[in-house]
């Protein structure tokens, strides 16, 4: 027993130092790479010893890990078919723990929390709180292994399709707006036992900046790399920072850009690869959350455009683009700080179309297999990022004077006749067949060169095409739906036109 | 055999083995029996564990439970608390099993091995007296283990729930707190986090479209629900009295009243009532589809249908509405539904003893009634135009009657879904309880655990709609109805609340529930409500599981013995697992150890020798059967469950402690004497 | 050696065979042996390795169980419970609880008689005095003794219960002379108290001090048995010794032997034993025991 003590002792002690030389190596490690920034405080759980890593706990456990991970999963599984979810949280932390090398058991867990538990929540904030959770998760895995990704396109993916385009979005977008903001310190912290996450933690300064440590950039830029090429220097908040402040907090799709871009960036620059989504979906993700972001910000304009002229909100949203068109000029309104939400958003709007412009070219420079499909994105941004700018022009117009009014109303006039055109060329271009083209087309222009078409020519070319359309039987048009949303984009640039003509 | 012995032939053949063994192997032993000497030996092997140290590797446990809380997860404090009673009471039990069994399983081998047995033997004590004071002496270690351990599982518990307790203050003051979570956060604060409750749960539960008065002849539901009726049919029932084996059985009727109420329309459903447009059904997912289900609807009020089909005990569908011809007949006033239950089915029904016939509301607008006995079955006698009726099966609460019809709600992904919003459209639920044993006044505390639905259509809003449901009580003596409160219930989480103990009477009376909350469906089970009848302090709960524990470790001790009687000790641990979890095991297995399994191992190892697939087949088959067949002579330790009630915080019922105690003495005793007998026959000098 | 009514060990064709594992016989161990053991003697079982001693022992103790034949212990069936009250056993190697000290060694042997604790309380220190275990060794854990520490100990425990027959496996293997002498002594006064003592050993000098009657077994069997002095004597060689003789006188008998017709006629001095002079010697530079005289061969 003597001789048996001291290799016990020496046991013991090893076993800790392996634990705090790990957490040392870490830690120095996350000092060059770390990016503290959002949920970082929620790493630690209850108390240090929670944050105990995967290593020395897999250690610990000896040849036990298998046979507790096996347990784990089988049992977590069946929990969540049962529709009994007591400890299936800690169960899962327990897998992540003991499962740290294993991409695809993070991948699952992520999508399991966000979307197999979070639906079986009756109240959206609890599926809310669960979503976060998921976060939580992605968050410290990626902590354990920053980088890798495809730790950072399922954070994007959750901000993109859960939070951005679930059937709860307009529950989960606001939030997460409001919860991006500045808000006072909370009483209640992640160390506190019981304590569980019910909200992001801000990511804004009280101007709507980022935070300092979201943008500090940590990865320097190798010396090799040429200085056209992308490269995520390690702040979390990299592809944003460009676009602050956000004063109305950020955007749910903003927030999936980021993590996208960087996803985008470490398979283009970094040579890694997603083993489950193929190279091609990881590229076009920014292209389309910015497209996302747009929309999101134009819906938000309108709406604060409607509040501040005191329009009821109509359940269509497309109906929300005609409610507001027939707004004259002269108009007033004492909700001032809603027309700054609307000009706001209404001014980043066209911005995030060139940009998203700009990165779906940048995909098909390496993917021209979607080029088509992706042209009538680009297409379309380009003619949103018109009206829109013509709609802030506009509403700046009502509330300015003098020359500056008239170099408003005049460049809203030009944006409008510019945003018309570029619907009209979309309709036909993308949605009235060929047969119907082959007779309604000037010589010489096909569907790809639309653009040729002078814009005062386009209306008639339409016109041309309802005659024939109306000529034959009911129900043979398939894209009419597609269309009537074009045409109330027409309607309201030509609504507005209207007005400006009227003042001239 | 006699029933006496057939229904307990265990226990039978448990005394054969005490009472031959003990009196006819071991009567002189039996009469030389001294306490003293058991209790020297019991003490040797007490004291050997002691100062092996074996009482070191609790305070590793407890590391093992401090650092592994730390991990959880938990869905609010009380989950917290759960999760780590949890961890303590697995982490004693493994600890104290896996201790006990090696302890137990070596100490015999390695006596005989050194040849220290040789010095007990001589002298005047019986193997017998060897073996009791073995088991009692690792019983009296495995009871140290458990009391170290129950204290640190106090101690710990009452440190966390302190640490909850001051965090649930904090966040109430600060009124951080979401409006589903305050209620719950304020239980916790008012009845503490540990507890130990005794919980009843309701003896039915029913939806009905209308609250039912005790004046009512006739209760009422809507479309989409059903109301069931239970049948036992039996061949003398049914079988003409020269009717043979093998012979088809005479078709049968059902026959089955069915009243009819218009039902209010929302305006939703007028103006669904309004189109031109017939709409198929929505799917049978089981969510909640009721605006697509109302789409069905046509210019007026379509006539009122009804959907009949038989289920079985389980209320799984044994002869579908098609099967019947019963998918969707037209109620005509003061006409009974004709079903006819084809002549092929009926020894279906026979073999399966209980049924129930069910009958489902198919048009909407319309309310669907039955009174008390609604529906009777008409089997044909020898003379034509006469037959048997054969009434509903009779009332288990009193069998001089038949069973009432039980209403039911749609089934829904978690039980009967209770519709939600306005009263006059959406259905009520209630739960009935018997003799609950109430204060005389004060207020009673209730716990409630559902699933809540919700349509796509409420989803889509900036704003969170809690799901609001209003609970009152009516007294069954006197009819009278308290005034409803309201909760917020989350999904698959518990929710508390108390009624006054003035409203529920002398303990019989019912809970009036209606979901307020248009497009969410709560569903409901009968036991998804209790009502807490009791309390009890922590520790007198923790004592009992621990017992529990301390029982089962005297049922490993004496397996381990008994094997280390004619074992070596390696072999000795490997046997006494497999006997402690065979039986478990097997249970495990379950349906998958049915009839078939031959065939379909020998179809995925691929025999297609018919010849040889017979053989692999009879031979899978024949040890399927014995392994069940032996499986039911070892212990359960399943009826050693110890953790469950006290995670959840109910009281460990005396009926647990008295199971627990039979597998351990029912097993225990007669595999003494069968230790004893190995013993006395063994050359322990080799 | 004296007897009394009935016999202590009485055994009629008792033999063992040894199995292995499927059945067969493997090893005779001991082959028909018939022996008596007469109540208040010293009966000494020799032999070499491997012939039966420890088999027979076992047999007695119901360690084992007979392929053949019948053994009973002071009148009742070997192996007996109730007789194992009478019996006390002394194994060849220390086979107690290594964990326990000497105090709880005893009193849980103590125990198993159902000796009351009172009793115990003198007992338990009266006999460690007997077989000389100081204070200190008495709480020392048993895995701590020496070898002869064990044996005494092991004694010990032996007479917990003041037998009537006792069993002694090689007693004095591991002890040093003064111990042996202590062991043969103790034999000696086992006996004078009217106890039976089967003594096993292969260390023929101690057997021939204390038995009073001896068997030698050989491969299983019996091959002699009877008393000591009558195996041991040289019928055909008288031995005279006297004191106080000069040369002179001393050539004076060897003559008067060759005219009796003496043949090889050899007058010496005679030796004592070597363990009589080792114990001479230790007892003399011993400050405070008392001069014990050494044995007369």
């Amino acid at each position: 027993m003597r001789g048996r003590t001291p290799v016990i002792i020496l046991l013991i002690v090893a076993l800790l130092a392996t634990g705090v030389t790990s957490q040392f190596a870490f830690n120095r490690r996350n000092a060059a790479t770390h990016r503290p920034g959002q949920l970082a405080s929620s790493d630690t759980g209850a108390s240090s010893l929670a944050g105990m890593n995967s290593y020395a706990l897999a250690l610990l456990l000896g040849g036990l890990r298998g046979p507790l991970v096996m347990m784990l999963w089988s049992s977590s599984e069946a929990q969540k078919n049962e529709k009994n979810l007591e400890d299936f949280d800690t169960k899962v932390e327990w897998i992540r723990l003991l499962q740290p090398e294993f991409d695809t058991v993070h991948i699952f867990q992520i999508w399991n929390k966000a979307y197999n538990i979070s639906v079986q929540m009756a109240s959206l904030a609890n599926k809310y709180a669960t979503i976060l959770d998921a976060l939580d998760y992605a968050r410290k895995i990626d902590r354990q292994k920053p980088n890798d990704i495809n730790i950072v396109e399922a954070i994007g993916q959750i901000y993109f399709d859960k939070l951005g385009n679930s059937a709860e979005k307009d529950y989960y977008t606001q939030r997460v707006r409001t919860e991006t903001q500045w808000r006072p310190a909370e009483r209640t912290h992640p160390g506190d036992i019981g304590w569980r996450r019910t909200r992001l933690d801000p990511i804004l300064d009280q101007k709507g900046n980022l935070l300092p440590e979201l943008t500090k950039p940590r990865i320097a830029r190798p010396e090799g790399l040429p200085a056209d090429s992308e490269w995520n220097n390690g702040a979390e908040y990299q592809y944003l920072e460009p676009y602050q402040p956000f004063p109305y907090g950020v955007s749910a799709f903003a927030i999936a850009y980021n993590f996208f871009k960087q996803a985008q960036v470490l398979q283009s620059v970094g040579k890694q690869h997603h083993i489950q989504l193929s190279s091609m979906v990881v590229d076009s993700r920014p292209a389309l959350a910015l497209e996302s972001w747009a929309r999101d910000e134009w819906t938000r304009a309108g709406e604060a455009e409607l509040k501040a002229f005191d329009k009821p909100l109509p359940s269509e949203p497309l109906d929300k683009q005609m409610a507001t068109a027939s707004l004259p000029l002269n108009a007033t309104t004492t909700h001032l700080e809603l027309i700054d939400a609307a000009l706001y958003s209404y001014q980043l709007i066209p911005r995030l179309c060139h940009d998203s412009i700009a990165e779906f070219r940048r995909h098909l420079l390496s993917y021209s297999t979607n080029f088509w499909t992706y042209m009538s994105h680009i297409d379309e941004l380009q003619a949103i990022a018109d009206l829109t700018q013509g709609d802030h022009d506009y509403l700046a117009a009502t509330r300015a004077s003098g020359e500056v009014r008239r170099n408003l109303i005049q460049s809203a006039e030009h944006s409008y006749t510019a945003a018309a055109a570029g619907f009209r060329r979309i309709i036909l271009k993308y949605y009235v067949d060929q047969p119907i083209l082959d007779r309604i087309l000037p010589h010489g222009v096909t569907k790809e060169t639309v653009e040729k078409i002078p814009a005062d020519q386009l209306q008639t070319l339409l016109n041309r095409v309802q005659q024939i359309l109306a000529a034959r039987p009911a129900g043979i048009n398939p894209h009419t739906e597609d269309v009537a949303e074009y045409h109330y984009y027409i309607d309201r640039a030509n609504l507005r036109l209207a007005q400006i003509k009227s003042v001239k | 055999m006699p029933p006496i012995i057939n229904d307990n032939i265990g226990w039978w053949i448990a005394g054969a083995i005490v009472v031959i063994g003990l009196v006819g192997f071991g009567l002189r032993d039996l009469l030389r029996f001294s306490p003293r000497r058991i209790w020297a030996i019991s003490s040797v092997s007490f004291a050997e564990s002691i100062r092996r140290r074996v009482l070191w590797i609790t305070p590793l446990a407890i590391i093992g439970v401090i650092i592994v809380s730390q991990l959880q997860h938990p869905i609010d404090e009380q989950d917290a608390i759960r999760q780590t009673i949890k961890f303590c009471l697995f982490a004693t039990g493994l600890l104290v099993t896996i201790v006990i069994i090696i302890l137990a399983c070596t100490n015999l081998p390695k006596e005989i091995d050194t040849r220290v047995i040789y010095t007990i033997v001589t002298k005047p004590t019986t193997r017998l007296e060897i073996i009791l004071g073995k088991i009692i002496g690792f019983a009296r270690v495995s009871a140290a283990i458990l009391i170290i351990m129950g204290l640190f599982t106090w101690g710990y518990l009452h440190l966390r729930a302190w640490n909850m307790q001051r965090y649930i203050a904090r966040q109430l003051i600060d009124g951080d707190v979401g409006p589903a979570r305050k209620p719950s956060l304020e239980h916790y604060q008012q009845s503490g986090l540990l507890q130990a409750r005794q919980l009843q749960d309701s003896d039915s539960y029913e939806i009905f479209a209308k609250l039912p008065q005790s004046t009512d002849s006739v209760r009422w539901m809507f479309n989409e629900q059903d109301f069931v009726v239970p049948f036992r049919l039996g061949l003398g029932d049914v079988a003409p009295a020269d009717w043979q084996s093998g012979q088809p059985l005479p078709p049968l009727m059902i026959l089955a009243h069915v009243y009819t109420q218009e039902a209010p329309l929302t305006d939703e459903q007028q103006e669904h009532l309004g189109g031109d447009l017939l709409r198929g059904l929505g799917t049978d997912t089981g969510g909640p589809r009721l605006s697509d289900s109302q789409s069905t609807m046509t210019a007026k009020r379509p006539a009122p249908k009804v959907a009949v089909q038989i289920l079985d005990r389980n209320g799984y569908t044994l002869l579908a509405p098609n099967i019947l011809n019963a998918t969707s007949l037209t109620l005509h006033e003061d006409q009974p539904l004709q079903i006819q239950i084809p002549a092929e089915q009926v020894m279906t029904l026979v073999n399966h003893g209980r049924f129930f016939v069910s009958i489902t509301g198919a048009s909407p607008g319309w309310m669907y009634g039955a009174d008390s006995n609604p529906v009777i079955i008409l089997a044909p006698t020898p003379q034509p135009g006469k037959f048997n009726q054969i009434p509903p099966a009779p009332d288990p609460r009193d069998p001089s009657r038949h069973t009432p019809p039980i209403f039911q709600g749609r089934s829904g992904t978690h039980g009967q879904q209770l519709r939600g919003g306005p009263a006059e459209f959406n259905p009520v639920g209630i739960y009935r309880f018997h003799n609950v044993p109430l204060p005389a006044s004060g207020q009673v505390p209730f716990e409630m655990r559902v699933g809540i639905e919700r349509t796509g259509d409420e989803l889509s809003t900036s704003t969170d709609d809690l799901t609001h449901l209003s609970i009152s009580a009516r007294n069954l003596k006197t009819g009278v109805i308290s005034d409803p409160i309201t909760i917020t219930p989350e999904s698959l989480r518990p929710t508390y609340f108390s009624l006054p103990a003035s409203a529920l009477g002398d303990g019989n009376f019912e809970l009036i529930l209606r979901n307020h909350t248009n497009g969410h469906w709560i569903g409901l089970q009968t036991n998804s409500v209790f009502v807490v009848t009791s309390h009890q302090p922590f520790i007198a709960n923790l004592a009992k599981s621990l017992l529990i524990l301390w029982l089962m470790t005297l049922l490993v001790i004496i397996i381990a013995i008994l094997c280390s009687t004619f074992l070596s000790w390696p072999i000795a641990v490997v046997l006494t697992i497999v006997l402690l979890l065979g039986r478990w095991g097997v249970m495990q297995l379950g349906d998958t150890l049915g009839s078939g399994i031959g065939n379909q191992i020998a179809t995925d190892f691929g025999f297609s020798d018919p010849s040889q697939a017979k053989v692999v087949s009879s031979s899978v088959e024949a040890l399927t059967k014995a392994l069940t067949a032996v499986s039911h002579v070892l212990p359960d330790i399943s009826k050693f469950s110890a953790t469950e009630d006290v995670e959840r915080g109910v009281m460990v019922p005396t009926a647990r402690l008295a199971e627990s105690s039979a597998v351990a003495f029912g097993f225990g005793l007669p595999m003494i004497v069968l230790a004893y007998i190995f013993l006395k026959n063994k050359e322990v000098a080799p | 050696m004296s007897t009394s009514n009935g016999e202590a060990v009485q055994t009629e064709h008792l033999s063992k065979v040894y199995k292995d594992f499927w059945g067969r016989d493997k090893v005779r161990a001991l082959d028909d042996l018939n022996l008596t053991i007469h109540r208040g003697e010293v009966f000494g079982l020799l032999g070499p390795n491997g012939s039966g001693k420890s088999t027979t022992i076992k047999l007695l103790l119901g360690l084992i169980f007979a392929s053949r034949g019948r053994a009973s212990v002071l009148g009742q069936p070997a192996g007996s419970t109730r007789i194992n009250e009478r019996i006390g056993f002394l194994p060849e190697e220390s086979y107690l609880y290594r964990f326990l000290n000497g105090e709880e060694t005893l009193r849980f042997y103590g125990r198993l008689f159902r000796i009351p604790s009172r009793d115990l309380k003198k007992r338990v220190p009266a006999l460690l005095d007997t077989v000389g275990l100081d204070e200190k060794s008495r709480k020392r854990k048993l895995r701590e003794y020496s070898k002869g520490m064990a044996r005494r100990i092991g004694l010990a425990q032996a007479l917990i219960n003041n037998p009537d027959l006792i069993l002694l496996d090689e007693p004095t293997t591991g002890l040093d002379p003064i111990g042996t002498r202590e062991m043969k002594d103790l034999i000696l006064s086992l006996k004078a108290q009217g106890k039976t003592v089967l003594l096993c050993s292969h260390l023929l000098a101690d057997v021939q001090d204390v038995c009073d009657r001896i068997t030698i077994l050989f491969k299983g069997k019996m091959q002699t048995i009877g008393e000591v002095r009558d195996l041991l004597q040289v019928k055909d060689i008288t031995q005279v010794q006297t004191r106080g003789l000069n040369e002179t006188q001393i050539q004076e008998v060897r003559q008067f032997m060759s005219r009796l017709g003496g043949q090889e006629t050899t007058i010496t001095h005679p030796t004592t034993t070597l363990e009589d002079l080792f114990v001479r010697i230790v007892r003399e530079n011993t400050p405070d025991n008392a001069a014990t005289p050494p044995r007369q061969a």
